[in-house]
């Protein structure tokens, strides 16, 4: 019997080879022109950028994922794997979130034995999937027991949790300011998690100018540590 | 579901030239006859009767390009968005182009103002072959208090797909209050925000190195984004604190396409 509290635990730490360490999907950039320069900065950052991006994509996908595996729709799983890359329309945030997705989605089917996740992974082979990180999370939660609005949470903590190291490493900020901004903003992942209920499909995708121009021009920095 | 306004043409290619068949339109949109600039293509200009959106109102146009026809689409004025107590305005357009069709919509922007909300869908069907220049803008009006962002909120949904498969999906949603717009990652301190897709087989690879020079030339009045979508198609965004300033790099986008399909610069004589 696998425990999903532990399986979380595992599935979020950082030493979990998702990739999702050399992807600052357009914060880099911000980091570069100055705009996010300390502790500060960044969590002020962070919180907008959770409520107005990772709300309506990250956990309104996971959510719509793990009901459509609850009532044994996958091919709206795949349908959504289609709209979730169509959506990014900066082409490095779209492929390091498909790499992301590609890599979690074999990991998972080397460490669980879920047809589904099974499944998943060979349609991104066979290039009729792309992989997203967000539907793979659902797939794992959903073949662990753990409850839809946990994985959420769980999912949620799992990105902001990479983009805090990141930011530790790029702007830079000490280890405890990193780990100290993530008890911070464990309220708002809770609320998120809740507030992902409330939302109807029809929000999948909505995004920022700022942010989306931000991902766009990461493209010409001279100087990257990340790949997005 | 009765609609404030509707509109429909096709355009066909006969020959040399394209010409606009079966126009039809409804309600509070009209369209002015075809102005032949290059004999190959004709330019319409769409317009609004009313004088402008008020609430509950719904509107949908629907152009088709037939194979090898090419066309411009414009409008004659901005649109404008006028408080919505009761319900949002929706703006509906579908575009369907048939291969080596050229399809370029260039329309005003859209003015929103105090209390406005307004949400618009556009889909779009290419077959592969076919070219898409898509662009739009929206500004905010300006009340009497002087204040820029009064509008409730303004959705945008762009599809793109090319043989049936999803391409692009962009979905932009502007709310003022509940989100600062001016703050990191929203408007950024600017007024208006502006896109352009452009999705073509002329579209060669190195369009990043002669569009970038372009943009860059447009570096102290604008922040703007480029990528590369799916499909190799162009995508850019716009963010600026004028609307001719998004008008002018529009322009020039749209004239470098322009001129690797052989068409003459757009011509579009507004004002």
């Amino acid at each position: 019997m696998i425990n999903p509290m532990l399986s979380f635990m595992q599935l979020c730490d950082s030493n979990f080879p998702s990739g999702a360490f050399s992807h600052s999907f357009g914060l880099e950039t911000y980091i570069y022109e100055g705009a996010i320069h300390d502790a500060a900065t960044f969590e002020a950052a962070m919180r907008i950028f959770m409520v107005n991006q990772m709300a309506y994509t990250d956990a309104l996908a996971c959510r719509l994922a793990y009901e459509a595996i609850e009532n044994g729709q996958f091919d709206d799983v795949i349908e959504l794997d289609h709209v979730l890359l169509a959506l990014s329309l900066s082409k490095e945030t779209r492929e390091g979130t498909r790499r992301i997705g590609e890599r979690m989605a074999k990991l998972c089917s080397d460490l669980y034995e879920s047809p589904l996740i099974d499944t998943y992974y060979q349609r991104i082979r066979q290039k009729e999937a792309n992989g997203h990180p967000s539907i793979v999370f659902a797939l794992a939660a959903h073949h662990l027991g753990a409850e839809k609005t946990d994985a959420i949470g769980a999912h949620l903590f799992s990105s902001i949790h990479s983009l805090i190291q990141n930011a530790v490493r790029a702007i830079p900020l000490g280890q405890t300011d990193g780990q100290r901004i993530l008890l911070a903003l464990q309220p708002l992942i809770q609320d998120m998690a809740v507030q992902t209920e409330t939302m109807t499909e029809d929000e999948l995708g909505m995004n920022m100018p700022g942010l989306e121009i931000a991902q766009m021009r990461h493209e010409q920095l001279p100087v990257r540590l990340f790949m997005s | 579901m009765r609609m404030t306004g509707t509109l429909r043409m096709k355009a066909v290619c006969r020959g040399e030239k394209t010409v606009v068949a079966d126009t039809y339109f409804d309600g509070a949109f009209k369209v002015a006859r075809p102005v032949y600039f290059q004999e190959n293509e004709p330019t319409v200009y769409s317009l609004h009767v009313g004088g402008g959106y008020i609430g509950g109102d719904r509107y949908h146009t629907d152009v088709v390009l037939e194979q090898d026809a090419r066309m411009t689409l414009t409008t004659q004025s901005a649109a404008k968005v006028y408080k919505t107590p009761n319900a949002p305005v929706h703006q509906s357009m579908t575009i369907s182009l048939a291969q080596g069709s050229v399809f370029m919509y260039l329309p005003d922007p859209l003015i929103a103002y105090e209390q406005a909300r307004f949400q618009q869908e556009t889909v779009i069907h290419m077959e592969k072959g076919s070219t898409l220049l898509y662009s739009d803008s929206m500004t905010p009006g300006w009340s009497k208090s002087g204040d820029p962002f009064r509008y409730d909120w303004i959705r945008s949904k762009v599809k793109i797909y090319e043989d049936d498969s999803l391409q692009a999906y962009d979905h932009l949603f502007l709310k003022p209050e509940e989100h600062d717009l001016f703050s990191l990652m929203q408007m950024e301190g600017y007024t208006h925000v502006g896109s352009l897709f452009i999705v073509s087989p002329m579209l060669q690879k190195d369009w990043q190195e002669a569009l970038g020079r372009l943009l860059e030339s447009y570096n102290e009045q604008a922040r703007i984004g480029f990528s590369t979508l799916k499909n190799g198609g162009c995508t850019i965004r716009i963010l600026a604190n004028a609307s001719y300033v998004i008008e002018n790099i529009i322009l020039q986008c749209t004239n470098w396409m322009r001129s690797k399909l052989d068409q003459e610069p757009v011509q579009l004589r507004k004002y």
